[in-house]
């Protein structure tokens, strides 16, 4: 699942669209192009300026008899999946823009609404998220519990009391909704209570052991429950299974110190302020990333950044959509071997050599990268081997 | 008989209770400031200036100083930006423009202001900041004003916002602390259209990308008489040198460890507040992060504006409230007990109702005479852009009225009725001699408004209230970083002497405490900032007690 920073939080979204009941599968959109259709740069501009509260409303009951299983009707079925592609891929204004066009043909189209809300909350335009997100609820009450995405729009626009009440009706509908515990827990916190938040991050904890940030606003609890010592045990799980995570090192300054132990949070503020001046850059270009997915430069710097802070998933990941974006590239395969070494992850930088090799065989440029990686490890034999052949290419084997 | 229903029904109903301000366009006439064109391109444009509600005059009621700007077209041009202006108060909180004895020569492009009395003379003198050049005017007696800018504070050519007047060193001459904001040049930074996004909307560029530049501690080193400066740049000596610079635009002094010397807490937009110990040697150390005032409960820096200080929940230590863009909280940062700090504006109330707004000026104040802090936030975005999609908040905006109890929980009501507006910086005080707080706010682009408070109360009834105002023979005359207790029947409170706060503004250095409806004051215990204390009981209420220092120490 990918972790989305929204505003001053981090919400996970993706369960419902990875495996939830709406997914794509779900609603009967299994034929669905490989692709997106491309949505031209105009209309992509043109869902962004339009204001969702216009979008046609249907007849009451029109939906009555909905279920996320239902494919969508004939007339929007190939635009609701390329939708549901655009949005898979990032693009979440050319996911509006489709979605926006199936609800104008098929005014308050569950499947639509829901695909909406979600787009428009990547974007964190939670107000508009919200609309939609209530409009789904109003025509599909029966899946009120799929809208933890509504309880983290009133939590972003610092409407505690109402997430605290639709984190309610979606974990009564859906006991098992793992984003919907963290939220309630989180808004409780919001509203000092600090025992409610503890109970309801332990159900999120119960349901998903792993779940870092839950570790990490659980020991905020406790720490207001004056309970530092089993704080101090949550935030340093939160911090093992997110290391790179700004937050977790935040809350274990604060601990340390409470506990007396000064060489350990004078040590856990270093890291913290290490790790959230990247992250403060890596926000910055992932606000670029939203309105243009397809661009290259913020990714660029992100495959940086997070080599700079050491963090091997977050470097990968990017360094793979930039793959997509720009298929056999040598500019990326210089950048992937770059941060991979940064990283001293030499089993992905060896594997990047092969890709190079293999790729751009007749280039010099190619060649002197592998020398020079070769040279840092230290490999001389490889390191030589690859200075023969870029002589030989420049040569032309004279 | 059905027919009549409606109209019972709304014969029965209350009338909307009318908020606990109202605008009072009577009080200033028309008098309005320039920052810039209202398509706010560049960054230069959007802070607005700044205010101080002080008694500049001596005749003991609350005059106005008004800080202007300028244009770009102005400053392209060589000409100057528009100059301060004083309005002086009849005593009934109706102003007018102060005579010429009392005309201030324009800046480049004027900001905040701070008052105190840096030479000793017992009247208030005034810094104001500036892009490029700030500007010092002395008080020639309550006569007038004379600008000293050349030959005592030295050019630091820099973009200052607020500043705040401190004895960090405890000589008995007022230092100051002036915050710089960033290093600006029209020339090299893009106007929108540029590549600067926010929400998906071309917007002016700024802060982030721009370079941030560090603050300056100038001490005061007591020769105004001779041709030398009268303060010098201490910043290195005194370590006041983080190692990165901040986006400075608040500043508050307070003594945050209760060691007796004045500490100094700075908010920094999009970059981490600064909260700097004095370590009683004439140096700092800044310790924010340490403390849990640098960053929010999220561990995110915050783009800070306007800082607040007072003890909410009547702990007897002082917490402080800091003011935040749109998309962030506002912060409450309440004090532990020792010399922590938690951040828990979202638990009293402050937190979720600032998210979709852009605070700046604030202060904590008891409005209603409870008893009880309140605070006050005056909002507005930085953006035009802000009123198109997708925002989830708007240009103009209204201002909110935190309504605090005794635990220091707050519950929010619209601070004014009426429109939004694009509102800034904001100074506090009684303007009308009649008990309760008032407020003088800029209005970006706009007039500069007096609101004036409407709580009713009667002699005897009370809510009563008592004003402390310290006074010294000497040095610090007005006794900035002195503290006041006072006591009465069902609360307690404690009130740092300071002039500074808010947001690119001042105010007059005096205590204001409401006692509900307790008609005495059980016990003030007053503590000079050389130490003194004076302790009285029984006092009477509804005035304002000015004490001087008492020779014996």
């Amino acid at each position: 699942m990918k972790a989305l920073i929204v505003g001053s939080l981090v919400f996970a979204l993706g369960a419902p669209f990875a495996a939830g009941t709406l997914n794509a599968r779900a609603q009967g959109v299994e034929s669905a192009p490989q692709a997106a259709q491309e949505i031209s740069a105009e209309d992509r501009a043109e869902a962004l300026r339009m204001d969702p509260r216009t979008l046609p409303r249907a007849a009451a009951g029109a939906w009555v008899n909905w279920t996320p299983q239902q494919p969508p009707p004939d007339a929007v079925r190939a635009i609701f999946a390329s939708g549901v592609r655009a949005y898979q891929e990032g693009d979440y204004a050319a996911a509006l823009a489709q979605v926006h066009d199936v609800l104008r043909r098929a005014p308050d189209h569950p499947g639509a609404l829901y695909q909406g809300s979600a787009a428009y909350f990547r974007l964190r335009r939670y107000g508009d998220c919200a609309v939609l997100a209530e409009r789904f609820v109003e025509v599909a009450p029966n899946e009120v519990g799929a809208t933890q995405v509504l309880g983290h729009a009133y939590y972003t626009l610092g409407e505690y009391e109402r997430a605290l009440a639709h984190y309610g009706r979606v974990v009564a509908a859906s006991p098992n909704s793992v984003e919907a515990w963290r939220g309630l827990g989180l808004s409780r916190l919001r509203l000092g209570d600090a025992d409610g938040a503890l109970t309801a991050l332990d159900k999120t904890l119960e349901l998903r052991p792993q779940h870092s940030d839950a570790l990490v606003w659980r020991a905020q609890a406790l720490i207001e429950l004056e309970r530092p010592e089993q704080a101090l045990e949550s935030a340093l799980r939160g911090r093992d299974l997110a290391p790179f995570e700004p937050r977790a090192w935040f809350v274990l300054g604060e601990l340390f110190a409470a506990l007396g132990r000064p060489d350990d949070a004078e040590a856990a503020r270093a890291r913290f302020v290490e790790l959230s001046r990247i992250d403060q850059q890596v926000r910055a270009q992932e606000a670029l990333l939203l309105t243009d997915p397809r661009a290259i430069e913020p990714r660029v710097r992100l495959v940086r950044l997070h080599a700079t802070a050491g963090d091997r998933e977050n470097v990968r990941e990017n360094i793979a959509r930039l793959e997509r974006l720009l298929p056999a590239n040598f500019d990326v395969g210089l950048l992937a071997l770059e941060a991979h070494t940064a990283l001293g992850d030499h089993e992905a930088a060896e594997q990047v050599v092969g890709e190079i090799e293999k790729r751009f065989e007749k280039e010099p440029a190619a060649w002197a990268a592998i020398e020079s990686y070769w040279r840092a490890r230290g490999d001389d034999d490889r390191m030589r081997r690859a200075a023969d052949r870029r002589k030989a290419l420049i040569t032309g084997g004279r | 008989m059905l027919h009549w229903l409606p109209l019972i029904v709304c014969a029965t109903q209350d009338p909307p209770t009318p908020a606990l301000f109202f605008d009072d366009a009577e009080a200033l006439g028309d008098v309005r400031t320039t920052c810039g064109s209202r398509a706010k391109n560049y960054i230069i444009e959007v802070n607005g200036g700044g205010l101080a509600l002080c008694d500049f005059d001596g005749d003991g009621d609350l005059d106005l100083l008004v800080v202007d700007g300028s244009t770009l077209e102005r400053e392209a041009s060589g000409e100057p930006g528009f100059p301060p202006r004083l309005m002086l108060n009849d005593g009934g909180g109706k102003f007018s423009p102060a005579p010429e004895s009392w005309a201030m020569s324009a800046g480049r492009w004027g900001m905040g202001c701070a008052v105190g009395d840096v030479d000793g003379d017992g009247w208030l003198d005034v810094y104001v900041t500036q892009w490029g050049g700030d500007r010092m005017f002395t008080n020639r007696d309550g006569r007038g004003f004379t600008d000293v800018s050349s030959r005592w504070i030295p050019n630091s050519g820099r973009w200052g916002t607020s500043a705040a007047f401190l004895d960090y060193d405890r000589d008995g001459r007022l230092d100051l602390y002036v915050v710089n904001y960033l290093a600006f040049d029209p020339k090299t930074i893009s106007p929108p259209g540029g590549g600067c996004t926010w929400k998906g909307h071309p917007v002016m560029c700024g802060p982030e990308g721009l370079t941030p530049v560090h603050d300056q501690l100038l001490r005061n080193v007591g020769l105004m008489l001779t041709d030398r400066l009268g303060f010098s740049d201490a910043s290195a000596a005194a370590k006041v040198r983080p190692e990165e610079a901040g986006f400075g635009l608040g500043v508050t002094t307070l003594d945050y460890d209760g060691d007796g010397d004045t500490d100094l807490y700075v908010a920094n937009d999009s970059t981490p507040n600064f909260l700097w110990e004095n370590q009683g040697d004439g140096t700092f150390r800044e310790v924010g992060l340490a403390r849990g005032v640098a960053y929010d409960m999220n561990g995110k820096e915050q783009a800070g504006m306007g800082i607040a200080a007072g003890d909410v929940n009547g702990d007897g230590r002082e917490d402080l409230f800091v003011t935040n863009f749109s998309g962030e909280s506002n912060a409450l940062y309440l004090s532990k007990g020792g010399v922590a700090y938690s951040e828990r504006a979202g638990p009293a109330g402050l937190g979720g109702p600032s998210i979709t707004r852009l605070g700046w000026g604030t202060a904590l104040e008891d409005f209603d005479l409870d008893g009880n802090l309140d605070a006050f936030v005056l909002n507005g975005h930085v953006y035009p852009q802000a009123d198109l999609f997708g925002t989830d908040t708007s240009y103009a905006q209204a201002a909110q009225l935190f309504r605090g109890d005794a635990k220091g929980r707050f519950a929010t009501e619209p601070l004014l009725d009426g429109p939004p507006l694009v509102l800034r910086a904001s100074s506090v005080g009684d303007i009308d001699g009649d008990g309760d707080v008032d407020i003088a706010a800029i209005e970006l682009d706009g007039r500069v408004r007096i609101f004036r408070n409407r709580l009713e109360r009667s002699a005897k009834e009370g809510p009563h209230w008592l004003t402390v105002r310290l006074r010294s023979p000497d040095g610090n005359r007005f006794a900035l970083g002195g503290r006041v207790w006072v006591e009465w029947e069902g609360g307690a409170r404690v009130r740092e002497i300071r002039t500074s706060g808010g947001f690119q503004s001042s105010i007059e250095p005096q205590a204001h405490f409401g006692l509900g409806k307790a008609r005495v004051a059980r016990r003030v215990r007053a503590q000079w900032p050389t130490g003194e204390v004076l302790e009285l009981e029984d006092v009477a209420v509804d005035r304002v007690l000015t004490l001087e220092r008492p020779k014996s120490r």
